[in-house]
């Protein structure tokens, strides 16, 4: 009699921590997903904000680079592009192509002394600049929050609940190597 | 038979006991997940919300321990007595302070950011924790000065009386750990702000050399309108020194608190990987000893109802 009430107690704690534990990994996985949005979200109102800056910058630019013309529309048409840029791919490869006409705007800018010297414009790429490195430490935060997410749903025994669950692999911000080099727009833009 | 009874409802606590623990440890165990789950952010990259940091600690102004004097970011102590009673011998606190309501900074290499300690947990270790005093022994003279100055009598009739001092603090440009709530400035600031003033007056009322210069007419007597000047002189000394603080703060608007939709606020000395293991400790002890402790009392329960012949 002793005995087997100690083993169904033995039992229900086994059976209890299993539950919970289940629960945990659930809400666990629930709360790594939502932290995957919310990261992307926050990268998301950086690049917007820097989408906004863009129209000021290449009107500033426009007095003073008459002959760069080629690369203002470039500019322009890729923020065209990185608005309608709808997956977390799409959009990485079209900022990161924007970032670096943005850069190379920059470097140009160094042979007009007079933009150089135009304070609007000086605010503006120090803005810029600055929302360009908030955007490479959230992204860094985004990546890390997949790659929690990603290792979490393949280890074990977060897996089965996982895979019960359907919780699936998510993309990660990942801007190549040829994608920084590569600044051929494609003009065709939507009319 | 009453005394069978009496047992059997203590050993029944702590059978409740056993489920209660069990039920902490995955309370641990979700804690432990959290810190593991949230990737560092930088002060630079700060949004919002729950947020993970890692930096040194760097004051709003610069404090001093009570007890040893030393300058620090936030600091908290604890002075005990050792009280005999015939059956009861115990610890009694006799002096208890933080400086829980002054933020400090976090500084990493993108920024810094304004901590709120209070209602945070506090990870850290003693810096001092120190029993002395007692039968025909002395306390050392930097502590009975801090006796002294708290009205805390410690001679006996033979010696001094036992006592206990705990202070801990986190240094200028120690490193740290915070995982807290991201939450924008608001008129709270100018709160904290006057707590900043009132830890500062504090310090320098206990400092002579101080009292000795805003005594301008040195009569040896402070008047009303002499502690006014030297209040509006340490205000704007602060004022300065956080208008130096916003222009060097990347999130400023920014600070790091306690925000009623998370549990959870930790401030912690150790590294994360120190902090996880902690609490993985903490969860198995409570995962293992719960379940164990209640088999344990059940088993003795059962033990004493069949003494007491309720299974034959």
């Amino acid at each position: 009699m002793v005995i087997s009430v100690m083993l169904w107690l033995v039992l229900i704690f086994v059976a209890l921590g299993i539950i919970i534990y289940a629960v945990a990994i659930y809400n666990g996985l629930v709360r790594l997903s939502r932290n995957i949005e919310k990261a992307w979200a926050n990268i998301d109102v950086i690049l917007k904000q820097r989408r906004d800056e863009i129209p000021k910058l290449v009107k500033t630019c426009e007095g003073y680079m008459q002959y760069e013309q080629d690369t203002l529309e470039k500019i322009t048409a890729a923020r065209t592009f990185c608005i309608q840029a709808k997956t977390v791919a799409e959009t990485a490869q079209k900022e990161a192509q924007l970032s670096s006409l943005l850069r190379q705007l920059f470097a140009v800018a160094e042979n007009y002394p007079s933009l150089k010297a135009d304070q609007t414009f000086l605010q503006l790429q120090q803005r810029i600049s600055y929302l360009e490195n908030q955007i490479a430490d959230r992204r860094e935060l985004y990546n890390d929050s997949v790659n929690n997410y990603n290792i979490r749903i393949h280890q074990i025994p977060d897996m089965f609940v996982a895979r019960l669950c359907g919780f699936s692999d998510k993309e990660l911000f990942n801007i190549t190597d040829t994608e920084r080099k590569d600044v051929d727009i494609d003009f065709n833009l939507p009319k | 038979m009453e005394n069978n009874i009496d047992d059997i409802i203590g050993t029944a606590v702590i059978f409740i006991m056993g489920f209660i623990f069990f039920f902490y440890g995955f309370m641990q165990l979700r804690r432990k997940r959290l810190i593991e789950d949230m990737p560092t952010s930088t002060v630079r990259g700060l949004a919002l919300g729950l947020v993970e940091l890692q930096g040194v600690a760097r004051p709003s102004i610069i404090l001093r321990s009570p007890i040893t004097l030393t300058e620090c970011c936030v600091y908290e102590y604890k002075v005990e007595q050792y009280c005999e009673h015939r059956k009861d011998d115990k610890w009694v606190t006799v002096a208890y302070g933080n400086s829980f309501k002054v933020p400090f900074y976090l500084e990493d290499k993108t920024g810094k950011v304004k901590i709120c300690p209070e209602e945070a947990e506090m990870l850290w270790s003693d810096r001092l924790s120190y029993i002395t005093g007692g039968f025909r022994k002395q306390i050392p003279d930097f502590l009975t000065t801090f006796l002294e100055k708290n009205g805390i009598k410690y001679r006996s009739w033979l010696g001094t009386k036992k006592f206990r001092f705990t202070e801990r603090y986190f240094l200028e440009g120690e490193p740290i750990y915070v995982l807290g709530t991201a939450v924008p400035e608001n008129e709270q600031s100018l709160e904290v702000d006057k707590q900043c003033l009132i830890q500062r007056l504090e310090e320098l009322k206990s400092d002579p050399q101080w009292i000795k210069q805003i005594d301008t007419n040195q009569d040896g007597y402070i008047s009303q309108e002499e502690w006014d000047k030297a209040v509006a002189q340490i205000e704007s000394e602060l004022l300065s020194s956080a208008i130096k603080d916003s222009s060097l703060d990347n999130a400023s608007g920014i600070k790091i608190c306690k925000a009623n939709s998370e549990e959870v606020f930790i401030i912690g000395t150790e590294n994360q990987h120190l902090i996880i293991k902690n609490f993985s400790w903490d969860m198995l002890k409570y995962l293992l000893g719960g379940p164990l402790l209640s088999l344990g009392a059940l088993g003795y329960i059962l033990w004493r109802l069949k003494g007491m012949g309720f299974f034959n």
